[in-house]
């Protein structure tokens, strides 16, 4: 139990935090409104800071090992650096491809296949994945309510130190809408703070006629599902959408991901199966698999010279947030569980 | 000075009903095979006399109950949710306040929980995810939870395992369930799972654990099953 010996530092938090400080969720201007309905779940600084504890806190799995961090790290905007496929509890691995998270607040449905219908209900996937946390809801809510730590929090929190599944539910979606990428320098030059080079303007120019019907500005998703003309792996056999409506027409439909920060989200696409974002790009010229469901923007062969393609790179590269990769607002919170002497 | 003109008015109108002091109507949930009360992880012998079946979990949920007169609504309870579980005796036992003296010919009720409900986030209580009735992989309520094994002769073991749910068009799986109703104390809300005793285990399907066709089929086939007893 790492969080027995904080109960001073956590009474001190408690006698400062004064019950539930209202905060409101600040949307970029000129972004279209939130989807996430923030009157079910008003904001407040010490459910943001419970939401991150949560996040980061291996007490979700079953063996104390596997946080949301493990394989939503925040240096890797947010997904599992350098696994094509995440990689959970005891060394098992899934089959899918740890999406970034951010701006959340826009989504309208999660996970690639639009499985989760509402963040709040995103976290209770990977607990209770026997090869992700391998845990179950109502036992990590004994081990909450078993500890001092977490009953002060969630009484700053709710005014109530017992956890429940809401409250959990809602402090961490709570963490995950506050992550938000707005200030890459793509938003500057929409702010008329910076001016992209010409070759990132001609890459602008490319990326509006090829790629911003499913990847839309400004949040760089659509959040409509698409066949991208992947071919299908077969050691996966993921039909993608399908899996939820049974509908045919949804077959290899994958939930389209945002581009921000795509220079940090590597490896790519569902499964991770391109490491590059070159590799990307030679996908949508050359690698298109034609298929019943295949969007119909991508029948024709989409046609990019090696300096366009250098060109739209430059253009992508402008869609980090290196505020948003760093704030320590989002980083593991050292305030909360430091010093904390191993046992 | 409004109020306690109000408060006067009131007393008068509901002069009789004060004077009754009307304890609070219920509906009492009542699983049966046949006559029997049903209990879990008791055997019950089948329909052939030679295989039995055992059931370990019934939980389902009951929402949205209202209660009719001449096809008008007369009573429609705030916040209708419950949580049935057959562990849980105080969970079958449904009260009603401030449904006493009115004049009803029809109770509807929903097996299940609503689409609405279902897209909302995060709840409390009843509805709570922690409660097991909310699939994890996949978002929305279990609808209706029935696990057992069927014994058959002396060694043979089939589990089954229906969870029951969906909202989304088109397998959408909550029920509406209306039933004939007259005013009454204590309604006996019975679920009779007589049709469990008709097992054969060629064509049973031992699980159903997502939404789709079969789950909105047997989900269906549950709510007809339900009667009250007056
Ligand atoms: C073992 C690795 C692992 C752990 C631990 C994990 N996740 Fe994930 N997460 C994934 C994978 C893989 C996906 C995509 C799964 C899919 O689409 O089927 C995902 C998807 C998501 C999404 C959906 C993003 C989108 O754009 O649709 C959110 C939000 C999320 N996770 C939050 C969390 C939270 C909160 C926790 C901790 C409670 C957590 N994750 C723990 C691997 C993990
Ligand atoms: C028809 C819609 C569509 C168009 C047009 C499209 N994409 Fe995509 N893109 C998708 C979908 C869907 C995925 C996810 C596919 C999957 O993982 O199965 C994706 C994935 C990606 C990824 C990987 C992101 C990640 O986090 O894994 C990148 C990078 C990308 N696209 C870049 C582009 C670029 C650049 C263009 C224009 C040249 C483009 N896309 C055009 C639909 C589209």
């Amino acid at each position: 139990m790492i969080h027995v010996p904080l109960k001073l530092a956590v009474i001190c938090f408690g006698l400062a935090a004064c019950r539930s400080n209202s905060s409101s969720f600040e949307k970029p201007a000129e972004w279209p409104e939130p989807v996430y309905d923030f009157s079910k779940n008003p904001l407040s600084t010490e459910k943001t800071t419970l939401g991150r504890a949560l996040f980061y806190d291996p007490i979700l799995s079953a063996d104390n090992t596997i946080s949301c961090a493990s394989c939503h790290s925040p240096y890797n905007a947010f997904t599992h650096g350098d696994h094509n496929v995440s990689h959970g509890i005891g060394d098992s691995t899934g089959t899918r491809n740890s999406p970034p998270l951010m701006n959340l607040a826009w989504h309208t449905s999660f996970m690639w296949n639009g499985a989760i219908n509402h963040l709040d209900m995103q976290a209770l996937a990977p607990i209770n994945h026997p090869d992700e946390m391998g845990e179950n809801t109502a036992h990590v809510l004994q081990k909450l309510n078993a500890s001092n730590f977490y009953r002060q929090l969630f009484y700053n929190a709710f005014g109530d130190s017992t956890a429940t599944g809401e409250n959990l539910l809602k402090a961490i979606a709570q963490f995950m809408v506050s992550l938000v990428s707005a200030n890459s320098k793509y938003d500057q030059v929409k702010r008329n703070q910076a001016s992209f080079t010409a070759q990132e303007q001609n890459g602008y120019a490319l990326f509006t006629q090829h790629c911003n019907k499913c990847h839309t500005e400004p949040l760089f998703s659509n959040f409509r599902f698409e066949n991208n003309g992947l071919p299908i792996d077969s050691s996966f056999n993921d039909y993608g959408r399908m899996q939820i409506t049974q509908d045919p027409q949804d077959s290899l439909k994958f939930k389209v991901p945002t581009l921000r920060n795509i220079e940090f989200s590597f490896p790519y696409m569902h499964d991770g199966r391109f490491k590059t974002i070159s590799e990307v790009l030679n996908h949508y010229t050359s690698g298109i698999k034609e298929s019943s469901t295949l969007s119909p923007l991508l029948l024709n062969p989409m046609v990019l010279s090696s300096n366009e393609k250098v060109d739209l790179l430059a253009f992508l590269l402008t869609l980090s947030d290196r505020e948003f990769l760093f704030n320590p607002a989002f980083a593991y919170p050292k305030e909360l569980f430091l010093p904390a002497p191993k046992d | 000075m409004i109020r306690i003109l109000i408060f006067c008015l009131s007393l008068l109108c509901c002069h009789h009903l004060v004077a009754r002091k009307p304890e609070p109507e219920h509906i009492q949930i009542q699983p049966v095979f046949g006559t029997e009360n049903l209990k879990l992880n008791t055997y019950y012998l089948l329909n052939n006399h030679t295989d039995s079946i055992l059931i370990e979990t019934l939980r389902f949920y009951i929402s949205g109950i209202e209660f009719f007169s001449r096809g008008e609504c007369v009573y429609k309870e705030k916040n209708s949710f419950h949580l049935v579980d057959l562990a849980k005796p105080q969970s079958l036992n449904i009260s009603l306040a401030g449904l006493a003296g009115l004049e009803y010919d029809q109770l509807t009720f929903n097996l299940g929980i609503d689409s609405t409900t279902n897209v909302s986030g995060a709840m409390g209580g009843e509805l709570d995810p922690s409660t097991g009735m909310y699939w994890t992989w996949q978002s929305g309520y279990i609808n209706f939870k029935l696990e057992g094994h069927y014994h058959s002769g002396a060694t043979k073991m089939q589990q089954f395992v229906y969870h029951l749910g969906g909202y989304a068009y088109p397998f959408a799986g909550i029920q509406q369930v209306k039933l004939p109703c007259k005013p009454n104390q204590n309604h006996i809300l019975i679920l009779a799972l007589d049709y469990l005793l008709q097992a054969d285990f060629s064509a049973i399907h031992p699980n159903i654990m997502s939404p789709g066709a079969e789950a909105v089929q047997m989900a269906k086939m549950v709510a007809a099953q339900f009667s009250l007893k007056e």
